[in-house]
């Protein structure tokens, strides 16, 4: 019989990734042209937060940082999400054209 | 014992077509292309015939309805001429009936003599042996108009024709077959109606929509109250397949690289909408969609 750990170690589950504090507009995502972006700016106090779920469920979040140039998250808290979290401040608009 | 009396029969029957769930559709882009087909039908038709339709007049294309079709036989005008024929494409049974009445003047027109078809409420002459000739010839040169324009708009062209007086000589159409039907007018104020061509409603599936028409546009209100719901995608960072292991080990402090780099999609629930590409820089991230990923819908 297998062992608590072996199971474990064989069972895979789908993770995702996705920022804590906000959610895009479907309205702005549908409006995106070629060359236009959308701004997420956060409250100065604020960092961007990212949220790990599997099977629906946040089991981690982190702070979104760069990680030699690619995007990673060093974990802060580990557990499912805490009701009310994902209500964020941070305002979300529409750039036209390449803003970078 | 229950006696079913003939009212019971009509009641039953009456409850079934309200009930009924196979009525046809027909969406907006298509009906605007058969629309467009068949207004070209009018003018070529128009065209065709212009030599014997009266001064100033010509084939009008009056617009769609649909039937089925023991309802078009029973309304079909006394002294009307059919074509009947199958769209090579489907298979689907057609027809292509012409007035009587305009049948009557393009024939006078002919052969010179003065017509009399303006009175259609008047009896009207049947047509001699030579006259049938020049009908059948009408015919046929009609049906060949339409399947010149339905061929090259993909509807199939004309087979099996065979002319006749009715149209339940129609061996490809049985009394309920839903017909599609596009009616044509003589034009300019002119009573009763010149030529009707219908189909199985079948057809109006192998139509290219027209890339002119697309979806009918959305009113303004209506497009600003949707705009107004508050409905929000998923920005998804990465997706990846961990073991039950590596999560049950995660704690604060550990540094996950997400796999995906700074690629990233917008999502519905487990749609993926949109591919983006995603930039961060202290409180600011910029999410710009990436090239080719306009509307991209993967399950």
């Amino acid at each position: 019989m297998a062992s608590k750990a072996e199971i474990l170690g064989r069972v895979r589950v789908a993770v995702s990734a996705s920022p804590l504090h906000f959610r895009v507009p479907a309205r702005l995502a549908a409006q995106l042209d070629r060359g236009d972006a959308i701004e997420v700016e956060l409250p100065s106090d604020e960092k961007f937060m990212v949220r790990f779920m599997a099977g629906g469920i946040t089991f981690a979040e982190g702070e979104l940082c760069a990680d030699s140039g690619r995007l990673a998250a060093l974990i802060t808290r580990v557990g499912p999400a805490r009701f009310g979290e994902e209500q964020g401040r941070c305002r979300i608009s529409r750039k036209q054209g390449n803003p970078r | 014992m229950n006696v079913e009396t003939n009212s019971d029969r009509a009641a039953a029957s009456a409850a079934e077509r309200v009930y009924d769930l196979c009525h046809p559709v027909i969406r907006h882009a298509r009906r605007r292309a058969l629309e467009e087909i068949h207004s070209a039908v009018a003018t070529r038709w128009s065209e065709l015939l212009a030599d014997t339709l009266p001064e100033g007049r010509a084939i009008v294309f009056e617009g769609i309805g649909i039937e089925t079709f023991k309802e078009f036989t029973e309304f079909a005008s006394a002294g009307a001429r059919v074509s009947n024929f199958e769209l090579d494409l489907t298979g689907a049974g057609a027809f292509l009936v012409v007035d009587g009445a305009l049948l009557r003047t393009l024939v006078d027109a002919r052969i010179g003599a003065v017509s009399v078809s303006d009175t259609p409420d008047g009896p009207m002459r049947p047509f001699t042996r030579l006259e049938s000739m020049i009908v059948r010839e009408l015919q046929t040169a009609l049906v060949e108009t339409l399947g010149e324009i339905y061929r090259a708009r993909g509807l199939g062209a004309p087979a099996s024709l065979h002319h006749g007086e009715r149209l339940s000589d129609n061996l490809l159409l049985s009394p309920d077959d839903r017909m599609v039907l596009f009616r044509f007018g003589p034009g300019r104020g002119a009573r009763g109606r010149a030529i009707t061509v219908g189909a199985k409603v079948e057809i109006v599936d192998t139509i290219e929509e027209s890339s002119r028409y697309g979806r009918a546009p959305a009113s303004p209100r209506t497009a600003k109250r949707a705009a107004a719901l508050p409905v929000g995608v998923d920005l998804v960072l990465g997706s990846w397949n961990a073991p039950l292991e590596d999560l049950a080990t995660l704690r604060p402090g550990d540094l996950i690289v997400l796999p995906e780099g700074d690629d990233a999609w917008l999502a519905s629930g487990t749609v993926e909408l949109r591919r983006v590409r995603v930039t961060v820089s202290g409180r600011r991230m910029i999410i710009a969609p990436m090239e080719g990923s306009g509307d991209g819908v993967q399950g």
